[in-house]
């Protein structure tokens, strides 16, 4: 089977996964009794929290992969995996911005789950910046060790609430007192948004690729063309 | 990737106008209009019946609408981030297409 058919068949399942979870958020499961409508931002909310915790324990597991065997497609995954993380964690912020306002009456609130999950955000935005910014070894190197350095933010965010506590955040459970329903709809959520990381990562994974592969095969053209003249 | 591409995007717009629409008929809860009509009175005792279930369902519908705009505002975020992600993919992926007919076109 061909990646691009690996992908299409990852696409469809994305897919689905979206309009079932959807039509159990909004259909199926129940309106929560104190929070009403807005709790159902909760499912996809949580579903992205979740990848987002994958994308960057990925990003770091390959930064290691690559640190030890020099492969640049593990440097790869490692970026897309960052990429696709950070895009998460923004979603994470702003829908849980738009749930605090309606629920809580205020956008932000500097309790530790808030701020550490605002510390992640900003020191991946500062390793995609960096990606950006440099070429070749140096940026395959050093970025493997920001993304090493810049996972120990993972379990400090997770952990914030038990480590600090907090007044309006609820701490992160394994185990959920919900109805039924909701429980499903939770769990459909996080596969959709699961399901779309991992499509996510492989195209923008396959992109950097090809983008390296074409700056060597320009560097080869004009190196050739140099050495010619 | 183009076919990728087209089919996460209908499902995004699919599933945003869907979630928006099966959203609006949700009803004010009775529950919720006797708690409220029992809070109206205890403040302003004065207030007839009438008056109070109207306040009641104004306030509650109010309500409502106020938390059905910030569920739609946050749907419509995790479609658009994901939308334009795939839209910067599939726009650098075109780039890169360019560039090697580029490449081999000089070569």
């Amino acid at each position: 089977m061909t990646r691009s058919r690996i992908n299409g068949a990852l696409a469809v399942v994305t897919a689905l996964l979206v309009m079932v979870g959807a039509t159990f958020v909004f259909i199926v499961a129940p309106i929560e009794v104190e929070m009403r409508e807005i709790q159902k931002v909760f499912y996809f909310h949580v579903g992205a929290a979740w990848s987002m915790f994958v994308a960057f324990t990925v990003t770091a597991a390959y930064g290691i992969v690559y640190l030890i065997r020099r492969n640049p497609r593990a440097d790869a995954i490692a970026g897309a995996s960052a990429s696709v993380g950070w895009v998460y964690a923004a979603i994470v912020l702003l829908t849980g911005m738009l749930w605090a306002r309606s629920a809580w009456n205020t956008w932000w609130n500097w309790e530790p789950r808030l701020t550490s999950m605002l510390v992640l955000w900003l020191m991946y935005a500062g390793y995609l910046l960096f990606r950006s910014t440099t070429r070749g070894d140096a940026r395959r190197t050093y970025s493997s060790v920001f993304g090493i350095v810049s996972f120990v933010m993972v379990p400090i965010v997770y952990y914030s609430i038990k480590i600090w506590g907090s007044v309006l955040h609820p701490a992160t459970k394994t185990k959920w007192n919900l109805d039924n329903r909701m429980y499903y709809g939770m769990l459909l959520g996080t596969l959709a948004m699961s399901a779309a990381y991992v499509l996510l990562t492989r195209l923008r994974a396959d992109v950097d690729i090809a983008e390296q592969e074409v700056d060597a095969l320009r560097q080869e053209q004009l190196f050739g063309e140099n050495a010619e003249g | 990737m183009r076919a990728t591409v087209a089919v996460l995007a209908v499902v995004a717009f699919a599933c945003g106008v869907y979630g928006l629409m099966s959203v609006v008929p949700v009803g004010v809860n009775a529950q919720e209009v006797r708690d409220e009509i029992d809070t109206i009175i205890a403040g302003s005792p004065d207030a007839s019946l009438d008056e109070a279930v109207e306040q009641a369902v104004a306030y509650l519908t109010h309500e409502q609408s106020r938390r059905v705009r910030f569920l739609f505002m946050a749907y419509i975020v995790i479609w658009a981030a994901l939308g334009a992600y795939i839209m910067s993919i599939a726009r650098r992926q075109t780039r890169i297409e360019a560039e090697i007919a580029r490449l081999k076109d000089s070569a």
